[in-house]
């Protein structure tokens, strides 16, 4: 081999091994991007949550008329008014799940339905209420972020303290 | 240029590059998810505890009144008894907190221990009476 194809030979490995590195780099940065990209994603969510369990306990649907706490009469009739209004309530809420349940005093962990509702035990024959419930499919993941509200109890004119939770499901 | 000083730049090229590569790893990998989500929730969730805890009324027991009751007479057992059964009831097991009462910006009653964490402060009136109610939770 002559002394200038040796030198074309090197050159191209040179410029060989920069590709190389170029495209090593290029991929990594893509890959770091799209992590970035999937992080925010999260965190955005994240936030979306945050501010739902904070707003939640003053949504017009549950609050209470003077103070602020959660009017847990109002909480049955909001299911029915989720179902009338389907689509608005999932285009603004989402995948997502919203409980409520009683944490003082300490009470039966016993889903609220109308049936409970109409018995004169009411309202230590059950602990908690199902607010909103939607799941994807397949569902991959369901975060939960919960908050404390005071619950108001009209039927006894009561003030008890309960938790609000927010389920983000993705 | 001499053959040797091409090299030698070629080389400086290569490190250049193998250097770059290693800023980016370090920017996008293992840069730290920010924190202030989750100071952001326990502010949240302090606050709706303390918010709830005062307008605790039940049947036998009313938050204000036993407040206004124990700024009257002193007598502060009652109070303190339940707010220690809401708050241990209510917090996760691994949580501190550090509850505080002041009656006009005098201190009325202080239960547990908890210096660093995120607090809520909540002031009301009974009565004609400034209290300010605080809660501490650490975790």
């Amino acid at each position: 081999m002559k002394r200038g194809q040796v030198e074309i030979n090197e050159t191209l490995l040179v410029l060989f091994v920069i590709v190389l590195l170029l495209i090593v780099g290029m991929v990594m940065y893509f890959r770091f991007s799209l992590a970035k990209v999937e992080t925010l994603g999260d965190t955005l969510d994240e936030q979306e949550s945050t501010v739902l369990l904070a707003q939640a306990s003053t949504f017009p649907e549950f609050r209470c008329n003077d103070r602020d706490c959660m009017d847990t009469s109002k909480f049955l009739p909001f299911r029915t008014t989720v179902h009338t209004y389907a689509p608005f309530y999932t285009s603004s809420l989402g995948y997502k799940k919203i409980t409520v349940s009683q944490v003082y005093p300490l009470t039966t962990n016993v889903l609220c339905t109308l049936e409970l509702y109409s018995q004169d035990a009411y309202p230590e024959n059950c602990g908690f209420w199902m607010l909103y419930d939607r799941q994807p499919t397949p569902l991959k993941q369901a975060i939960t972020a919960s908050t404390f509200v005071s619950l108001y109890f009209p039927e006894i004119d009561e003030y008890r303290i309960g938790r609000l939770e927010v389920t983000r499901y993705a | 240029m001499r053959k040797g000083q091409s090299e030698a730049i070629g080389l400086l090229v290569i490190v250049i590059l193998l250097v770059f590569i290693g800023f980016l790893y370090l920017r996008f990998g293992l840069s730290g998810k920010p924190d202030t989500l989750n100071d952001a929730r326990q502010n949240i969730e302090a606050n709706g505890l303390l918010r709830a805890l005062l307008l605790l009324e039940m049947e036998n027991f009313s938050f204000q009144e036993e407040v206004s009751f124990c700024h009257t007479t002193s007598s502060c057992e009652d109070l303190k008894g339940v707010v220690e059964q809401v708050l241990s009831t209510s917090l996760r097991a691994d949580m501190t907190y550090m509850f505080s009462l002041f009656a006009e910006n005098q201190p009325l009653l202080t239960i547990g221990d908890c210096k660093l964490g995120i607090m809520s402060r909540v002031p009301f009136t009974v009565d004609g009476v400034f209290y300010e109610a605080s809660l501490r939770l650490c975790s």
